[in-house]
């Protein structure tokens, strides 16, 4: 033992004396510092032990929509849970959660989060040392500080430049005058015109999911639910299965749904899914074996005879696939030496979905995240009207949407009310309200007043000074000065989601000022000047969800906002003082009476399926509760039950009112139930279309589905095309959705993190004619970038074939011009196409074993920053 | 050993226990300043240190002082923007000051653990200042609730009432071996893992030594009284 008294005792201090001292130097030390310290609790604040379940935000966009649930005992989450709210069936199936949405407290909790607004150490008004963004250090400042520098800068960009030297969209920045929009297209990729253009957004939506038991054959194309859509997808597409469905699946490689589901399985290279479509067109035609009489008349630009008026008749799909007038004839050989799909197992599929009814043929938007994707969206639509699987039970032709809607279709059966907070235009940019993603999916590239570039064009735009404008406008001039992203916190953190960070990088360090809000350093916060700490939904009023059509969600309030974040409405009208504008016109409405508006306004379906009732039952008791403004009303379900459960699901059956056949009246009687095309019809000749692709100003097509090689695709992975002789960059990279995320949010969660290594796969024959082995540490380049992962080789790929999961918040080594993240957009260039979709599934690289110390798997990054 | 010098002793151990805590709560809850390390870098807190034999990190601080003294500006600054990167962010933070981080082994905040910390603090009827939007278990508020309980036990133990003394000091010691002796050594490994500065360096050393120099400290007066 120490015999602390014994020593203390030999050293003869005076008591008196050594006690005035240490107090006299702790009361010194108390006023040199006052944080983290205690204070008397008041009797109020003796700990309250019960537990309660609290509905909670799941808010992802990973497209699918679940119950989540929180057990809270004294303001701390102690538990999750998911829907138990009826016993599971397959026809009234739980809303359960993913593994994503279960960590949701680890996102909400993790001790990375930004507790308080932070500077970058050399940023100062007008850029300070601007070089250092992304590896400079970090100053803890007071909101006071924060607000007024955001305020400040805001202010001094608009009056000495304009308001278009301003990039970004939020409900402040509208009504301060707006700023230059980024708009586009990401997930949905081509998808959006093809839609609008030749079906009218007839094949956004299907027939609903109990109807696709009636399917005899399910194709999916490049669609990989049950990693991509969590949630009730597969479970749904299961039934159909069971039901007696055989399902096809064309991917680059043998995927989870591939081994859930396929019964069989067609290898398709990326980016090249149009010529195996044009090869299985030929089969048919050469067979005979489309539905004449549906193509007839149901839809325009199949042959010669069934052209639009005043086009061209030479320019019909058959003889194109035929090769009458290019003389190259789109046999399944022809198809096979670019798709690399064997040419009789094209004609055998062919046969098949030409044969088999009813039939379902869906794509995901992955074939169509790809250089001039639209032409896979043309080929795919085609294809599938030429077996007239349109309008009939168990039968269709269709996108199949984000997970929310996959696998589901049919109408809205429930649904939230609106907020009643007006919209607020960008003044710079109308066709673009403020929502969760710019100008997504725009859809007016004719109009003049729209300020602003695609998503793939935003870097040049700020290093050279100028692009693109739509409508043969030509260069437009841009002196881009502050980028902002002080909004909604639902992770828009483009930076590391749009192609070519490398180019972002550097653009984001020539500007003024970056300004985000956020709830732990993405990569886009790294390369800010001010980050401002944002509350998660778990600690803001609530919201309703909605997911797929058969329920909503209602989240509420978990916890009190963490240590100094604050919502973005705060942040706004905090900002909107300083900038002489009136919070209250921005915001009329408190976040309370939004929420108790969305829940007056929510209305469910009537028996028959024909009309909408009020959803909820609310009392004048309620009204004085809540403390808003709202009349009593009658509905399904009381408000305090509905708050309880926290979801609200219809429960179907095969034999209700609720099933939708998509199409059936169209079909029957085309010229009395027009779709609302140009032609009424649906249009495989779409002269609309072509045009409107002009009209951005990025790539052009024809207005039938023709094969082009796309930008990096497989024809750019060779040298000599006859001989197959590889060049520079000879592998296609696929960007696949990724388990440990939903796009790049929850890339920090460390359990996630151990579950998913965020591994480059590759073909095991590929890897061992490089004489690597799995595991090793690999080098992977493209023309824009490099990064390092660890190798996993696989014969689930085909060869000539990688993935990489897309999301990982890039880690830039500025030395070495390394990610070691293993973010997709090092590798995928910005390059301009169609109506903007970023085209990423075409990316051409080349691996090597990387030669640097090997990467420890990213759950050991442990004492490393991972941002 | 007569009984007055003896009891001198103990009243020397329990005030300069009081004072060793509020320096770590000090120096682990905020930015370091001018006036702090002055106070730090003084006689007494020397003194004081040594009464504990925790002469160990002492070393690492006289290096930091000389630092100070020949450039203060610049070596301020340093600290600074070290205590920022440690203990504040945003980026991830390398060894988090947060008991139930070590507790789930799982990097989170506000976990049931916390919520023990937190009856702990409240049968004193203390509670955060940022009640329950900072976490109850930061190692400065367990610090300071020590810093606290050990200012009261030396005011009974002054007064004489040594038998509330002893309950007190109980309770310390069980707050002691139930939390922060079962978190700080791991978080003190990660942090000089995580830092070259002498300053954290130094305090990481002595705060581990403190802790276990307390316990013992606390046995001993236990046994004595
Ligand atoms: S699928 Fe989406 S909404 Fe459902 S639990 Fe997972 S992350 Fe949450």
């Amino acid at each position: 033992m120490a015999d602390f008294i014994d020593r203390i005792n030999s050293l003869s201090l005076s008591r008196r004396n050594f006690i005035k001292a240490s107090t006299a130097a702790a009361a010194s030390l108390s006023l040199a510092g006052c944080g983290n310290s205690l204070v008397p609790a008041g009797t109020d604040q003796i700990t309250d032990q019960e537990e309660k379940w609290i509905p909670a935000a799941c808010w992802h966009n990973c497209g699918g929509r679940c119950s989540n649930k929180a057990l809270v005992v004294d303001g701390v989450v102690v538990r999750q849970k998911t829907d138990d709210t009826h016993p599971d069936s397959p026809d009234y199936p739980q809303q359960r959660g993913c593994h994503r949405g279960r960590s949701q407290r680890h996102h909400v909790f993790g001790a990375d989060r930004i507790k308080y607004p932070m500077k970058r150490k050399h940023w100062e008004p007008g850029g300070g040392n601007k070089e250092l963004r992304g590896r400079d250090e970090w100053v803890r400042i007071s909101w006071e500080e924060a607000l007024d520098h955001v305020a400040g800068e805001l202010k001094r960009i608009k009056n000495e430049y304009g308001n278009k030297s301003i990039l970004g969209t939020s409900r402040l920045l509208n009504f301060y005058g707006g700023g230059l929009v980024r708009w586009g297209s990401s997930s949905s990729g081509a998808w959006g015109m093809p839609q609008e253009c030749m079906t009218s957004g007839f094949s956004w939506s299907s027939n609903d999911r109990l109807n696709w038991r009636n399917a005899k054959l399910i194709v999916l194309w490049g669609a990989n639910p049950a990693r991509s859509s969590l949630g009730n997808p597969t479970y749904n597409l299961l039934q159909a299965k069971k039901a007696g469905a055989k399902f096809i699946v064309v991917d680059p490689s043998v995927t989870p749904t591939v081994k859930t589901l396929a019964d069989k399985y067609i290898p398709c290279r990326p980016g090249t899914d149009t010529a195996l479509l044009l090869g299985i067109a030929y089969h048919m035609i050469e067979n005979n074996l489309q539905d004449q009489d549906f193509i007839n008349r149901c839809t325009l630009g199949f042959d010669q005879d069934h052209m639009p008026e005043g086009t061209d008749p030479k320019e019909n799909f058959k003889d194109y696939v035929l090769g009458t007038y290019d003389g190259t004839p789109k046999t399944p050989e022809w198809a096979s030496e670019i798709c690399g799909t064997d040419p009789q197992l094209i004609r055998e599929f062919a046969t098949e979905i030409a044969t088999t009814k009813p039939m379902i043929f869906t794509s995901s938007f992955a074939p169509a995240r790809t250089y001039r994707g639209q032409q896979f969206c043309q080929a795919f639509l085609t294809v599938g009207w030429m077996t007239g699987n349109v309008g009939k039970t168990g039968a269709g032709v269709w996108t199949m949407g984000y997970a929310a809607s996959q696998s589901y279709g049919g109408k809205r059966l429930v649904r939230g009310g609106g907020s009643g907070l007006p919209r607020a235009v960008n003044p710079l940019f109308p066709d673009a309200a403020y929502g969760p993603y710019d100008g997504y999916r725009w859809a007016n590239p004719t109009n003049p007043d729209a300020n602003g570039m695609a998503y793939c064009e935003t870097y040049d735009a700020i290093l050279n000074g100028e692009y693109t404008g739509t409508n043969g406008r030509g260069k437009v001039p841009c002196d881009i000065r502050l980028i902002w992203l002080v909004r909604d916190g639902y992770g828009y953190n483009f930076l590391n989601q749009s192609s070519d960070f490398n180019k972002g990088v550097e653009a984001f360090r020539k500007v003024d000022f970056v300004v985000t809000n956020d709830i732990v350093l993405s990569t886009i916060s790294k390369y800010a000047d001010i980050v401002l700490p944002a509350t998660t939904q778990w600690e803001k009023e609530g919201k309703i969800y909605s997911g797929n059509p058969e329920a909503i969600f209602i989240a509420q309030k978990v916890v009190e906002p963490l240590f100094e974040t604050k919502t973005e409405e705060w942040m706004d009208c905090e900002l909107a003082k300083r900038l002489g504008l009136n919070p209250d016109e921005i915001y009329p409405l408190s976040d309370k009476q939004q929420f108790f508006n969305s829940l007056a306004g929510a209305s469910v379906i009537t028996k028959d399926g024909e009309n909408y009732e009020s959803l909820v039952t609310i009392t004048e008791q309620d009204i004085q509760e809540w403390g808003v403004e709202g009349n009593p009303q009658e509905g399904k379900i009381t408000l305090k039950d509905l708050l309880e459960q926290g979801v609200y699901q219809v429960p179907r059956s095969p034999d209700d009112n609720l099933t939708v056949v998509q199409g059936e009246d169209f079909v029957k009687d085309p010229e009395a139930n027009p779709l609302g095309t140009k032609s009424g019809k649906l249009e495989i000749h779409c002269q609309s279309l072509s045009d409107k692709i002009a009209a951005y100003g990025l790539t052009t097509i024809p207005p039938i589905a023709k094969y082009e090689p796309p930008l990096d695709g497989y024809e750019a992975t060779l040298k000599d095309w006859q001989s197959k002789e590889k060049g520079n960059y000879p592998f296609q990279l696929v960007t696949i959705h990724y388990g440990r995320r939903s796009h790049s949010t929850y890339d920090n969660i460390p359990q996630l993190r151990e579950a998913y290594p965020q591994d480059f796969v590759m073909n095991t024959r590929d890897g061992e004619a490089l004489s690597l082995k799995d595991g090793d540490t690999v080098l992977i380049e493209s023309a824009y970038g490099k990064c390092i992962r660890p190798l996993t080789l696989s014969e689930t790929l085909m060869p000539g074939v990688v993935t990489l999961g897309e999301g990982a918040w890039a880690e830039l080594d500025d030395e070495t011009g390394i990610d070691k993240a293993g973010a997709t957009n090092v590798l995928c260039g910005a390059r301009l196409s169609g109506q903007g979709e970023e085209p990423w599934n075409t990316t051409i690289v080349r691996v090597e074993k990387y030669n640097g110390e090997p990467l420890k798997s990213d759950a050991e990054w442990k004492q490393r920053i991972i941002f | 050993m007569k009984i007055d010098s003896k009891q001198d002793s103990i009243a020397i151990i329990l005030v300069n226990r009081t004072y060793l805590y509020r320096l770590m709560q000090n120096f682990f809850g905020n930015e370091p300043t001018i006036e702090s390390l002055g106070i730090l870098f003084s006689e007494h807190t020397m003194t004081s240190l040594t009464l504990l034999s925790l002469e160990d990190g002492i070393d690492q601080l006289k290096s930091f002082a000389d630092q100070l003294n020949s450039d203060t500006d610049t070596a301020l600054d340093k600290v600074r923007s070290e205590y920022t990167r440690l203990f504040i962010g945003p980026t991830k933070l390398p060894a988090p000051p947060w008991e139930s981080v070590y507790i789930t082994k799982e990097r989170l905040l506000f976990q049931e653990s916390t919520l023990e910390v937190r009856k702990c603090y409240l049968k004193y009827s203390y509670r955060p200042t940022n009640f329950r939007s900072e976490p109850d278990d930061h190692l400065a508020l367990e610090l300071d609730f020590m810093a606290n309980l050990s200012h009261l036990a030396e005011n009974f133990f002054q007064d004489d009432k040594t038998s509330e003394s002893v309950d007190i000091l109980k309770d310390q010691k069980a707050f002691l071996e139930q939390h922060l002796l079962v978190w700080v050594p791991q978080f003190v490994s990660e942090l000089e893992a995580a830092t070259c500065h002498p300053l954290y360096l130094g305090m990481a050393s002595i705060l581990r030594n403190f802790l276990q120099a307390d316990l013992v400290a606390i046995d001993e007066i236990l046994d004595s009284i």
